[in-house]
């Protein structure tokens, strides 16, 4: 005899009463839960058991389902006071269009609405250099924005963040804030930056484009040949006005 | 007048003192949350040198930064820098002493000034010569020589300039 069937023998003389006392037990517990199995199966097939149950067990089934149902109904009605909202904002700002195109001339309301829609409109254009970040020149309606911090700071913000993406080939190109946008272009050691509000569109980007590379082909040779930049600063800020203003004005044009 | 635009730095390690220097110096625009973000931040003083009204453009370079690639991207284009340490941790002089140096291999030739700073806190009778090499020394507590430090280093700065 090896030692497994050794072990085996000494286990069944010693365990053999346990085991009956075991099985016995068993037998009553599996009994008992096979007819409480039956018992709920043949109540759910049966509609009529079924609801005669619920009923008699109400108070247990609002505990459970109470606090899942009042998620769900919460979570719907903050759904449909949600799009009542909507809709009475739509109806007060068609109500207000209605009335405002009664008084104002037909000219004046196409263009306002279509200045509403998002037509893009250059608020600052800034030529500045690549690695100081110091500005060259500027064309800015706010005369309160110091331009020269401005300049500075987009600098800092977009060396940042050539470096932190380690990339030698792609320059940070756009950077949104609130309703301002502001795109950079870059032109060999310099670039351009030119916040703008309103949709940033292709027709935009061409206009910019050409017009930012038609500028820099003028005065691009004179910058790098010129020691002193600070001689440069109010003679490119009247260049890039008068470029700009044009530009802008082609930017209308094509807009509308 | 003419005008002149100069970037200026100030480097030096953790806690010497250099943000509180600019503070006594410009109206600061921006938080220091820049600082803390992107590890710069740019303040601008437009101050008279030998008849030129000169904006000069402080970048702020947090300490943290200073083994960053950010760090030396920051210093491109730079016309000086101010090195700042702390006169009452002479381990901040050895500090700066390596920075200027790691900066000076990078940038050859570039005007600098080292400041030796928070002298409100040291006993006047120490002979600070003889322990370090600086050019001032300040204190942004007093105010102590904290515009002749800007000073001085735009006068370098210009001077450079018109010798090219």
């Amino acid at each position: 005899m090896s030692q497994v069937e050794a072990i085996q023998e000494l286990r069944n003389l010693l365990l053999s009463d346990d085991r009956v006392r075991i099985e016995s037990q068993f037998d009553g517990y599996k009994s008992e839960l096979l007819s409480a199995i039956q018992k709920v199966e043949s109540e759910i097939s049966d509609p009529e058991k079924f609801s005669v149950h619920l009923s008699k067990n109400k108070t247990t089934m609002i505990d459970i389902l109470g606090p899942m149902m009042g998620q769900m109904i919460k979570k719907y009605v903050e759904a449909e006071i949600e799009k009542i909202n909507e809709k009475i904002s739509n109806s007060r700002n068609w109500f207000k269009n209605k009335l405002t195109n009664l008084f104002v001339p037909k000219s004046k309301r196409t263009r306002d609405s279509l200045s509403k829609i998002g037509t893009p409109e250059i608020k600052q254009v800034l030529l500045i250099e690549r690695d100081s970040g110091l500005l060259l020149g500027k064309y800015s309606d706010d005369r309160d924005v110091d331009t020269d911090i401005i300049a500075g700071m987009f600098t800092a913000i977009k060396s940042f963040a050539d470096t932190a993406f380690s990339s030698e080939e792609n320059e940070l190109e756009f950077i949104h804030y609130k309703d301002h946008k502001i795109r950079l272009f870059p032109y060999g050691t310099l670039y351009f930056a030119i916040v703008f509000t309103g949709r940033d569109t292709v027709v935009l980007n061409e206009i910019l484009t050409a017009g930012i590379s038609d500028f820099m082909d003028r005065y691009y040779e004179r910058y790098l040949a010129t020691q002193h930049r600070a001689s440069l600063y109010d003679d490119i800020s009247g260049l890039i006005e008068k470029e700009f203003k044009e530009i802008c004005k082609t930017l209308e044009q094509k807009s509308y | 007048m003419q005008d002149f635009r100069a970037k200026i730095i100030l480097v030096g390690p953790v806690g010497v003192g250099k943000s509180s220097l600019i503070r006594r110096f410009v109206f600061q625009m921006f938080s220091d949350l820049y600082l803390s973000t992107i590890g710069v931040r740019v303040d601008k003083k437009t101050i008279e040198v030998e008849g030129k009204q000169v904006h000069l453009l402080i970048w702020d370079l947090a300490g943290e930064i200073v083994n960053d690639k950010a760090y030396s991207n920051y210093l491109k284009g730079t016309d000086g820098i101010i090195g700042v340490f702390d006169l009452n941790r002479p381990q901040s002089y050895i500090d700066l002493q390596n920075i200027l140096i790691a900066i000076q291999k990078e940038f050859p030739g570039l005007k600098s000034l080292v400041v030796g700073n928070k002298k409100d806190l040291i006993d006047e009778s120490t002979d600070l010569r003889d322990l370090y090499d600086y050019d001032y020394l300040s204190s942004a507590k007093s105010g102590e020589n904290v515009e002749l430090i800007f000073e001085k280093l735009a006068e370098k700065v210009i001077t450079s300039h018109e010798t090219v």
